[in-house]
């Protein structure tokens, strides 16, 4: 009996006994593989040149279910296409010319899809859909790192002037299907779970096509695209808690950088603690993925990592890629950050090429000139002689452009003189230098050293101004991290409630994280994280009601 | 990366016995060495239990919120302070 016969009987088998786990085993294209496999494809070589031919026998091995007797299990158009299309596969496959391969295995999927799509049978095929699209996306992710390889398409899509999607947005698009196809299933119940607790029909299969969507979307930067995914999973979906965990963890990674790229802190640090959480022990890559960007967001919040990350494994390198930043917050020492996020400390590479450098560098900014206002206000403030005063406690705007132009000449390379009486004297100290004014700055023979744009206190060269430091504590107030007013007439910041509050620093400048955090509560309008379903849809969430399949239009004969 | 147990080996291990054009062995992902550092990798696992998730050492500690150092004593201050005092004298005069 050929090896195609025995094939197509096992499958029609596994069709009437609707074993899809069997059908799966059956349905792979990715190697390494048993030898039965090229034996099939040999076999499909010598004898099924012809399509049509190969449908034909394909029809009498593997008969179409009875129409309308959904009991007992059988083939059905959709399938037999596919069919058709995976030995055709099989056929034709060349595993050397991987670009051909991915557009023949495109095909497969697509053709799979489809047949995933019937409302009766479909669901017998979503363990092979999942596994066939699994591959494709493999498959694409790793031509995408082979330019050699992508190089032809390129040129093609040169010819057609226009623009092109790439290979792995294309591939994202094909797999969105399976993934809306999966989430709009409509469900014997309204809220997609059945009986037995666990996601009903094919609403089982959707974060393994969302997850499989995302990470082709953030590999070719069309993070933007899953936005619409997001907002139908919000709708739609079972609650995430009722799938596995690996498929949890990994959809809560990318949510939690989607927001992250989005600028959502807060909600990105919940999306990925809960993920680092959930993660198993012992999976030390994923958790240090999962940690690069939940400390990034963290460090964003005013919440720095402790020494407990130092006996973690996953966390050993990336610590002193973020406690450099983390300490130059703590002083609001402006040059020991612009160092830590810049060229000098060696991280600036690193930080970059995960995604997180241009965020840590314009938000924790913010933080520092947080911190070098209070350190100014620490270090000029006197406390008033009589407890009972009433007078608030203030920051002059002067002495923060005072300080503010001093570490812009540290910035720029100025030096401190020699001084020439101690270089006299062999090295030995004026006897009165304690008392002496220390000598200001001036500039290096060189000239003072070029800032880019973000290298300066303010902007590159430019000298900070009292407008310029106005306007810096004018926007913290807003933001809620200094806690008074400006007197622009007196030219200075009042501190409010510094007696209610425990004093002025603490009542100034309260924590970050809890201004931040308290401001995110207040904005979160259900307690929710876009994306992220945490609890049972009731069909009462005012989403819009699918009437297709109900309502159609008059004279359609069905 | 030591894994946790491989999730195909028991299907596998059935396939066998059923289905011959399956190999028990042949499950394995592709090889890791293409994926890049930053890449989230596939788990080795579908499911676990939470007890699965739970690592050794202190997991109530992990964040510092308040971290505001009023040392003035380093350098950075020292510096600040010394400027600071320049711009004192001179409202006073």
């Amino acid at each position: 009996m050929p090896i195609i016969d025995e094939f197509l009987s096992s499958i029609s088998n596994f069709l009437k006994t609707k074993d899809a786990s069997q059908l799966q085993l059956f349905l792979r294209v990715e190697p390494p593989l048993p030898d039965q496999f090229l034996q099939l494809s040999q076999e499909l070589k010598a004898s099924y040149r012809d399509g049509d031919k190969l449908e034909a026998h394909i029809a009498r091995l593997v008969p179409e279910a009875e129409d309308g007797n959904s009991e007992v299990g059988g083939a059905w158009p959709g399938f037999l296409a596919f069919l058709r299309e995976y030995l055709e596969f099989w056929r034709d496959v060349n595993f050397e010319d991987l670009l051909e391969t991915h557009t023949q295995l495109s095909n497969l999927a697509n053709a799979c899809i489809t047949a995933l799509s019937n409302a009766t049978f479909g669901i017998i095929v979503l363990p092979a859909t999942i596994q066939l699209s699994s591959t494709l996306a493999r498959l694409a992710m790793m031509l995408d790192k082979r330019p050699d390889l992508t190089r032809k398409l390129v040129k093609i899509a040169d010819v057609d002037q226009e623009a092109r999607k790439t290979l792995v947005e294309g591939t994202a698009e094909s797999i969105q299907r399976a993934f809306t196809m999966c989430l709009t299933e409509r469900t014997a119940n309204r809220n997609g779970i059945g009986r037995d607790g666990k996601p009903e029909g094919k609403k089982v299969g959707i974060y393994s096509f969302a997850n499989m969507v995302l990470r082709l979307l953030f590999q070719c930067k069309k993070t933007r695209l899953a936005n619409q995914m997001f907002t139908n999973i919000s709708q739609n979906s079972p609650p995430l808690g009722l799938y596995p965990a690996s498929q949890r963890v990994t959809y809560l990674y990318y949510l939690g950088r989607y927001h992250f790229a989005n600028s959502h802190f807060y909600y990105a640090a919940q999306c990925l603690q809960s993920a680092y959480d959930q993660c198993h022990a012992k999976c030390l890559s994923q958790r240090r993925s999962i940690l690069i960007f939940l400390i990034s967001a963290n460090m964003i919040l005013g919440r720095f990592p402790t020494r407990a990350f130092l006996v973690r494994p996953e966390a050993a390198d990336l610590l002193n890629k973020f406690i450099p930043i983390a300490n130059a917050i703590r002083k609001g020492n402006m040059i020991a950050f612009k160092q830590a996020v810049g060229p000098e400390c060696g991280n600036e590479e690193w930080l970059f090429q995960h995604g997180v450098l241009l965020q840590l560098k314009s938000r924790c900014e913010v933080l520092v000139w947080r911190t070098f206002a209070r350190r100014v206000f620490l270090l000029t403030y006197q406390f008033p002689s009589d407890p009972n005063s009433r007078r608030a406690p203030t920051l002059d705007l002067e002495d923060l452009v005072a300080a503010a132009q001093y570490c812009q000449k540290l910035l720029e390379g100025w030096v401190k003189p020699v001084d020439s009486m101690t270089a006299m004297q062999a090295g030995r100290m004026h006897p009165n230098s304690l008392f002496m004014k220390t000598p200001d700055l001036i500039v290096p023979p060189e000239g003072p050293r070029k800032l880019g744009a973000q290298q300066g206190m303010v902007f590159g060269n430019t000298r900070p101004n009292l407008m310029e430091m106005e306007a810096i504590v004018a926007s913290l107030v807003q933001q809620d991290l200094l806690h008074g007013f400006i007197s622009h007439n007196q030219g200075k910041f009042a501190i409010l409630g510094a007696k209610q509050r425990g004093g002025p620093l603490n009542a100034g400048f309260p924590p970050v994280w809890e201004t931040l955090k308290a401001r995110a509560d207040r904005e979160a309008k259900n307690g929710e994280i876009p994306g992220w379903v945490q609890t049972e849809r009731t069909g009462m969430m005012g989403g819009v009601v699918n009437l297709t399949g109900i309502a159609r239009p008059v004279g359609s004969g069905e | 990366m030591s894994a946790a147990p491989a999730s195909g080996a028991a299907q596998a291990a059935k396939a066998v016995t059923t289905d011959k054009n399956a190999e028990p062995t042949k499950d394995a992902k592709p090889a890791a060495a293409l994926e890049e550092d930053d890449e989230f990798e596939d788990f080795p696992v579908e499911n676990w239990t939470q007890e699965d998730t739970e690592v050794p050492g202190d997991n109530t500690h992990l964040w510092e919120e308040s971290w505001d150092d009023d040392d003035t004593s380093e350098d950075f201050s020292a510096q600040l302070k010394e400027e600071l005092k320049k711009v004192e004298a001179g409202k006073k005069r």
